[in-house]
């Protein structure tokens, strides 16, 4: 809210640097966000629509000062007369008041000097005499006001109603609006003339032609304002104040400022016509002192209370107080204590720490956490962060069976769901890095996945991690993922070969993880269902002592089929054990030259090894003969 | 900030939330402009870090907790921004950019 400094002195006298006023009013409550020359910039929070005007900023100024003299602007007073036929609420419960200052023999003009400058000063356009002065008002004292071209009124009447649907207005704007039946209108005998509180009508507005004024000054209900303000797309100075709770016992106030502004124009106006509504009610607040106490922590004595009660403008009424007409905000003990907290000044409450009983409680997940980082730095990746948005299509490409959540209104396609699949997030990341020349980025993140499980959404940690590398093949990839899988407490699993149009090769390590190479752009990627490990826990160590006695290996030379497996051989050899056989390892494998098409020469060593004694060379052998027995019975042939 | 020995004002001013009242929020001093005021201040020579309160009673009432027992006050601050106001980073997007440049200072 841009204010003068020079208009809010009318008002309230004002003393210090630019600097010191800033300070001051800041801690108080009132935020400046600067004061360069005669313009102030404040940072009004969304509960203060009092704020919204120079007398308003005037009269907090006065009560952080401590109650300080408040000078109003000069008004013309008016005899006030009942309305009577010519305004008529309809609509009680969302009008509260309604005044309207009638103005004859009316000449629409240019501003008086002094009236322009200050809207200037404010960034605001002057547009003529009658338009300048309900604008100066709104300004001035927060009330939004409205003229009408008075012989455009067909009936010569204003009714405050609701709009039945369909009813056509032409705003101020040129647009031209079809209504609903919740929409608030100023209407004249025939047809709805304004949008009240947000927007007057273009056929019933000042022009160079208009004789006489109806000058509307009233006092709408909030909500009302803001529905039909965002029905049709408005947002105008004088429904923002609306909708922020203006002050009733301003509308009158305002009307008698207008007269006195025509009045200093030569343009008198006679009599204020009121007709009331239902006004809000403002409850007695009672205010006990053990409460602030309680809340502050510190005790403030009743007679400071009522000082700075009363600087707000709060009158006592029996056991409690009443807020100000223009406070919509302070309907509960807790809002007066508030105001006593910022009044007295938050820095003048001494700091204490708050007593803790209890311990910090240890998470499980925390210290796995950190093993992985530990492990994943250690082999070069840097941890990263991705965004949890993602596209649908992209996801649904790496995880297909998994149901997304989605986002009500999000703010593109990329962002519509909550991702079912973090490597469209790691490939886009580890692309970016390539793009600009780094040559092999290596990325991990612990993040979460989301996906519907029946009949909420389900969120859990998944490990994922990327790297683009051109020396990095398959084994070396794998050997990644299991040096973190290898923190863990994981059972046995089988790799399944699941080399399909995403990742070529790629395979699944049970239901601990999915790894591969991204195509067609080679990228390494992993997915890694870190709340599964999590909950495995840590692999405990179990100690084993060496063993006391030497181990005897030997080689087996064996050419199989493409279609048996490694997986097939190692179950062959250890289902049922084979006795004293301590490791077996695929050492090496070769294809081409002497052995044939769709087949391959694997070399399997084997060690033997006994706990208790060292092992007899039949013993070996017979082991030996059992592992070729396996392997023939596999269809191998023994080289 | 104390602990890593970076010396900067802070002040708790009074302000507004929906869910907490009295509510405050705590300024730190500018550190691209050392409170003279910048563009990165809004010319004020102050930054927000956080804003807290007392949770206001109304929000014990949605949870059935007893106002009258119980008291609470509340705070939050966005990570990144602290961060970047300690380390002096630009930009908040960089923390999601993967960029390695980027990643690789804060070892």
């Amino acid at each position: 809210m841009k204010a003068l400094v020079s208009w809010l002195r009318e008002f309230t006298e004002i003393r210090g640097t630019s600097a010191e006023l800033a300070e001051r009013w800041s801690l108080a409550g009132l935020a400046v966000e600067q004061i360069a020359g005669d313009v102030a910039e404040f940072d009004l929070t969304s509960n203060r629509g009092d704020c919204l005007s120079h007398f308003g900023l005037a009269r907090e100024i006065a009560a952080i000062a401590g109650g300080a003299a408040l000078r109003p602007a000069e008004r013309t007073a008016l005899p006030q007369q009942a309305a009577g036929a010519a305004v008529q609420i309809l609509a009680p419960e969302a009008c509260g008041i309604y005044c309207a200052l009638r103005m004859e023999a009316v000449r629409v003009a240019a501003s008086a000097p002094a009236i322009a400058a200050r809207l200037e000063g404010l960034g605001q356009r002057p547009i003529n005499n009658i338009a300048d002065w309900t604008n100066y008002v709104l300004w001035e004292m927060g009330q939004p006001t409205h003229a009408f071209d008075f012989d455009r009124l067909r009936g010569g009447r204003i009714e405050v109603r609701w709009a039945r649907a369909g009813e056509r207005l032409t705003t101020l704007d040129g647009v031209e609006r079809t209504l609903a039946a919740d929409d608030l209108v100023i209407a004249d005998a025939e047809r709805p003339v304004a949008l009240a509180g947000v927007m007057g009508g273009a056929e019933t507005a000042i022009s160079a032609a208009t004789k006489t004024v109806l000058l509307e000054s009233a006092w709408f209900d909030a909500q009302a304002v803001r529905r039909a303000a965002r029905r049709h797309g408005l947002n105008t100075d004088a429904s923002y104040r609306f909708e922020r709770g203006a002050d009733p016992a301003a509308a009158p106030a305002a009307a008698e400022r207008i007269a006195r502004l025509a009045w200093q124009a030569a343009q008198p106006a006679n009599a204020l016509l009121v007709t009331e509504g239902k006004l809000p009610e403002r409850p007695a607040i009672a205010l006990r002192t053990a409460a602030i106490a309680r809340l502050l922590g510190k005790e403030l004595s009743a007679d400071e209370c009522g000082r700075m009660l009363t600087a707000l403008g709060c009158e006592r009424t029996g056991d409690g107080w009443r807020a100000p007409s223009w406070r919509h905000d302070l309907t509960r003990e807790i809002d007066l204590i508030e105001e006593l907290a910022r009044l007295h000044g938050y820095q003048h409450f001494p700091a204490r720490l708050p007593h803790f009983q209890g311990t910090a409680q240890p998470l499980g997940e925390a210290r796995l956490r950190d093993k992985v980082r530990q492990q994943l730095r250690g082999r070069g990746f840097a941890e990263t962060v991705t965004i949890s948005f993602a596209a649908e299509s992209e996801c649904a490409r790496f995880a297909p069976e998994r149901k997304p959540v989605r986002v009500t209104n999000p703010l593109s396609a990329e962002a519509a769901i909550l991702r079912t699949s973090s490597l469209p997030a790691m490939r886009e990341q580890l692309q970016y890095n390539l793009n600009h020349g780094m040559s092999a980025p290596r990325l991990f993140e612990i993040g979460k996945l989301y996906e519907w499980n029946g009949a909420a959404p389900g969120e859990r940690w998944v490990l994922t991690l990327g790297a683009a590398d051109p020396g990095l093949d398959y084994r070396q990839w794998r050997g990644e993922v299991e040096a973190v899988l290898g923190i863990f407490d994981v059972p046995e699993y089988a790799a399944e070969d699941a080399s399909d149009e995403r990742l070529d090769p790629g395979v699944r390590l049970g239901g601990w993880a999915w790894l591969g190479q991204h195509q067609p752009d080679g990228l390494w990627l992993a997915e890694i269902a870190l709340d599964r490990l999590y909950a495995a826990g840590a692999r405990p160590i179990r100690y084993a002592p060496p063993p006391r006695y030497p181990a005897s290996e030997r080689d087996f030379s064996f050419v199989f089929a493409d279609a048996v497996t490694w997986a097939q051989v190692e179950q062959a050899l250890t289902a049922p054990a084979i006795a004293n056989l301590t490791r077996l390892a695929p050492a090496e494998i070769f294809r081409g030259g002497a052995v044939g098409e769709g087949h391959y020469s694997l070399l399997v060593r084997a060690r033997f090894q006994s706990r208790e004694r060292t092992l007899r060379e039949e013993e070996v052998q017979a082991g030996a003969e059992e592992i070729v027995r396996r392997l023939r019975g596999l269809g191998g042939r023994q080289r | 900030f104390g602990q890593s020995g970076v010396k900067v004002k802070t002040r708790l001013r009074p302000s507004y939330f929906q869910f907490t009242e009295p509510s405050a929020e705590l300024d730190v001093g500018c550190i691209f402009c050392a409170g003279a005021g910048c563009r990165t201040c809004k010319q004020s020579g102050w930054i927000e870090v956080l804003g807290c309160g007392m949770v206001d009673p109304a929000v014990f009432g949605f949870v059935h907790y007893d106002a009258e027992r119980y008291t609470g006050f509340a705070f939050g601050m966005g990570i990144e921004r602290l961060a970047m106001l300690r380390y002096g980073i630009d930009d908040i997007q960089r923390f999601y950019s993967g960029d390695l440049r980027f990643l690789e200072q804060f070892r």
